[in-house]
């Protein structure tokens, strides 16, 4: 399965190990050092047991009773108000932290209305890894959402889903996931369907143990072999206990000498910490609006405003593009409008039965959208469900390896038959980390017509799909991505691309670099297996992203300390923080790199420097492989495997005895 | 608790403590300085154990010493007490897998996603959470696959900032 489920999370693995670089095992004279300290430790306070046993006779006689005294009347206050709290909130309605923290902790939920737009949709049969993550308390799970909409529809058609670009809405879409995490292989499966209003079928996708199934109702189905599990990024409710936004647990842990912390400051911490999570989702503009009946049941009503603009992006208005988004507005442009959300919550399982998206205010004229959405759960056993996750549709499958052997293979047919030399970097200190081209395409059934329905609402798909092409101008022969030894788990070093000659610098650093500009060139010599090649070395600039300025010392950002020893205020955030540039404060920061740039045997090379000292020494010498060389191509090509199939740098810790936790 | 005891307990649980810490802070610096205030702490209470399990004893003080530390640096708290402790036990002896330690990172990854700007934010979501490869997110998004590299590169170097020691 293996293969592109493998190839998939070696893509996350390999991100993580950029995103946390260095060394995590623990250094082994540090291990020594601490033992003996320890040890040492605990034989000077030896010496100091008899003084400590005298106090513990004197104390312990009197101050056990003061204590306990102390513990029963703050139990009693507790129960007291507790239980006045309680009544009291039976015939209301709850706080509204309380019933905001609950449906946080019930639903999945993002703080922007682009979540329910084709890009996740096509992918919410993982709706429950989304970006808040609900408890998962159960193995199996089937959603239904309907989708109806309203007058205020086409004024605001950036908020609106759709199904295909023609115009077409998603009218319904249904999703299974059965996930057991107690099962050793982790059995996840799962699946999605979506039709549009007409009952056309939009999407269709199955997860299963040996490939994902994907259907677009065209004359064949396609299904991607996949490796070793998938490992869903789910909540259980163990979890939830140990994350910044869970509740508070009422007992205290049997820790019994060591101090616990200040139970004041701990509590106000953590609501603080639920604070952040509710208004980073729910925005600071929510309001509990009161209760309605909706399927004759009284329901708890949520309303919360974003601002967005309704128009939709001319740039690109790919639906992926506004999937992710911490205001609602990327992917759109114009001028804001405020949308009102409106959330219908069931009172038992703080489950979301009903949203309607406003254009304004609240009016059944300024309707947009509103989706129902109802969930069953369960604990079944696979057995129970199995039937459900079975591929449903009678139509050729063809099946598709993007496995590294494969994708290698046809790389190196595709460098033998072209016989592309391929340059190597002479300097030892380089490691090739990936190698790919764009000629060999594994996804080319996108742009097979026959791959979507016929008719009109097929054409649509298909040029939904394929709209895009035009905007590819140049495919690379090659393109390899080089790291320095040792630093591989930290940054690239080299990109060396491969193009057909007679690609100009515009085309490429619109290819590798966008939104930049370039210095002009100066000449240069690059040499290549001994022979001197003229080449031109540039200066490429482009945007590193976007900043907030440090907010060290200011007033928002500053937290009161809870230790009561300091009372200076803690600073949360004291380094740059991404921003979207759209937002005030934020500023640019740009990068640059250094290219080398020439033809050698008909094609035309490009280099990229992108270590720090931009000194370019060791970019300027290689030797070169004949395309036609196979044997030493897949001898380059194993090196990435083997640097792929390492455990990135993490020890296996061996030697570690069991711990039996339950004692 | 003799020396020899307590050399058993440390030689058992310090690699999962220490890899405890580092889950959470991903510096080993930090991670080594709470692991050895942890002990040493520990080591000045042998005498005060009583019954206690002394493995509970050392998970508690792990729980404070972490606590403190998230307290002075981020002036926030993340653990609750209570049943938590049941969870740390769990979490401290997890930690010795490396594989629960990537999946603890890949859920710090995914709940900083959404920090980034935008075009960086789908990138990596489509990696970590729909553990798509870049091809394939270059398939979907209807680019080709240097912008995808050199979106995920910039959005590496900006959840290194947000997470340098994120709890």
């Amino acid at each position: 399965m293996a293969q592109q489920e493998s190839q998939n999370n070696k893509t996350a693995d390999k991100l993580l190990r950029e995103i946390y670089p260095g060394n995590s095992s623990m250094r082994p004279e540090f291990r020594e050092e601490l033992k003996n300290k320890v040890l040492a430790r605990c034989s000077e306070s030896r010496s100091r047991d008899n003084f400590f046993k005298v106090c513990a006779m004197f104390f312990s006689s009197h101050a056990r009773k003061l204590l306990l005294s102390s513990v029963l009347v703050c139990t009693f206050a507790l129960l007291l108000g507790g239980g006045a709290y309680g009544y009291l909130n039976m015939w209301g309605l709850p706080s509204e932290d309380d019933l905001l923290q609950n449906v946080l902790g019930h639903n999945s939920m993002t703080n922007n209305s682009a979540d329910r737009n084709k890009g996740l949709a096509e992918n919410s049969a993982l709706a429950a890894t989304d970006m808040m993550f609900p408890i998962r308390d159960f193995k199996y799970s089937h959603t239904v959402t309907t989708y109806e909409y309203g007058d205020a529809k086409g004024q605001c058609p950036a908020v609106v889903p759709w199904a295909v670009s023609s115009g077409s809405n998603l009218g319904r879409d249904e999703s299974w996931d059965y996930f057991d995490e107690d099962d050793e292989d982790s059995v996840f499966y799962t699946k999605y369907q979506s039709f549009d209003t007409d009952g056309h079928l939009v999407t269709y996708s199955l997860q299963t143990e040996d490939g994902w199934y994907e259907y677009r109702g065209g004359q064949y189905a396609v299904k991607t072999l996949s490796g070793g599990g998938i490992y869903p990024l789910l909540m259980t409710a163990e979890d939830a206990v140990s994350t910044e936004f869970s509740a508070v647990s009422e007992s205290e842990p049997e820790i019994m000498d060591e101090p616990v912390a200040d139970s004041d400051s701990d509590s106000a911490d953590t609501s603080s910490s639920d604070q952040a999570a509710v208004e980073s989702v729910f925005g600071p503009d929510v309001e509990i609006v009161g209760r309605r009946l909706l399927g004759g049941k009284f329901h708890y009503v949520i309303d919360r405003k974003e601002q967005s603009s309704c128009e939709l992006s001319k740039e690109d208005d790919r639906a992926l593009s506004r999937v992710i988004s911490s205001d609602g507005s990327v992917g759109t442009s114009g001028d804001l409008s405020t949308t009102v959300i409106r959330l219908y919550v069931e009172p038992e399982t703080y489950s979301i039965a009903r949203q309607e998206w406003y254009l304004g205010s609240v009016k059944e004229k300024n309707l947009i959208f509103a989706t129902e959405t109802s969930t069953q759960k369960s604990d079944d056993p696979f057995s129970a469900v199995s039937a459900i996750f079975i591929f449903d549709y009678s139509v050729p499958v063809k099946e598709i390896d993007t496995s590294s052997e494969t994708t290698h293979e046809l790389t190196l047919d595709m460098l033998r038959e072209e016989n592309v030399p391929v340059i190597v970097p002479l300097s030892d200190d380089f490691t090739l980390m990936s190698l790919y081209t764009d000629l060999v395409d594994s996804f080319d059934y996108v742009y097979d017509r026959a791959y979507y329905p016929s008719g009109r609402f097929g054409d649509d798909m298909y040029e939904e799909a394929t709209a895009w092409m035009d905007d590819s101008s140049v495919s690379s022969v090659l393109s390899m991505t080089y790291a320095m030894k040792g630093d591989e788990y930290v940054d690239s070093a080299m990109d060396i691309y491969i193009f057909e000659e007679g690609v100009t610098d515009s085309v490429f650093f619109d290819y590798a670099f966008y939104g930049s500009s370039v210095s002009t060139g100066a000449d240069t010599i690059v040499d290549i297996a001994g022979t001197d090649v003229s080449g031109r070395m540039v200066t490429v600039t482009y945007p590193g992203g976007a900043f907030e300025p440090s907010s060290t010392g200011s007033e928002e950002s500053a937290v009161e300390g809870s230790d009561s020893s300091d009372s200076e205020p803690y600073v949360v955030d004291d380094i740059m923080q991404p921003c979207d540039k759209a937002e005030d404060g934020c500023e640019s920061v740009d990068e640059s790199e250094v290219v080398i740039t020439f033809d050698f045997g008909g094609y035309t090379y490009y280099v990229v420097d992108r270590r720090a000292d931009n000194s370019i020494d060791q970019i300027t010498d290689y030797s070169m492989i004949p395309g036609s060389d196979t044997e030493r191509l897949q001898v380059l090509m194993d090196e990435i495997d083997t640097w792929l199939g390492s455990d990135y740098g993490i020890p296996v810790m061996e030697n570690v005895p069991d711990v039996d936790i339950a004692e | 608790m003799d020396l020899q005891e307590l050399e058993i307990i440390y030689e058992k649980q310090v690699d999962g403590l220490y890899q405890f810490f580092y889950s959470r802070c991903c510096n080993r610096e930090v991670a080594e300085d709470l692991t050895s205030e942890s002990f040493l702490k520990f080591s000045d209470a042998v005498k005060r154990l009583g019954g206690t399990p002394p493995e509970k004893y050392l998970y508690g003080i792990a729980k404070n010493v972490f606590n403190s530390y998230l307290r002075k640096k981020y002036g926030a708290k993340e653990i609750p007490s209570g049943e938590y402790i049941e969870d740390l036990e769990q979490d401290i002896s997890a930690c010795s897998s490396s594989l629960y330690v990537r999946q603890r990172q890949s859920k710090q990854v995914v709940l900083a996603i959404e920090n980034l700007p935008s075009a960086q934010a789908v990138i990596i979501h489509e990696i970590m959470v729909n553990r798509k490869t870049l091809t394939e997110i270059a398939q979907d998004l209807g680019k080709d696959l240097n912008y995808v590299k050199t979106t995920k590169k910039r959005a590496v170097k900006n959840l290194r900032k947000l997470l340098g020691c994120t709890p």
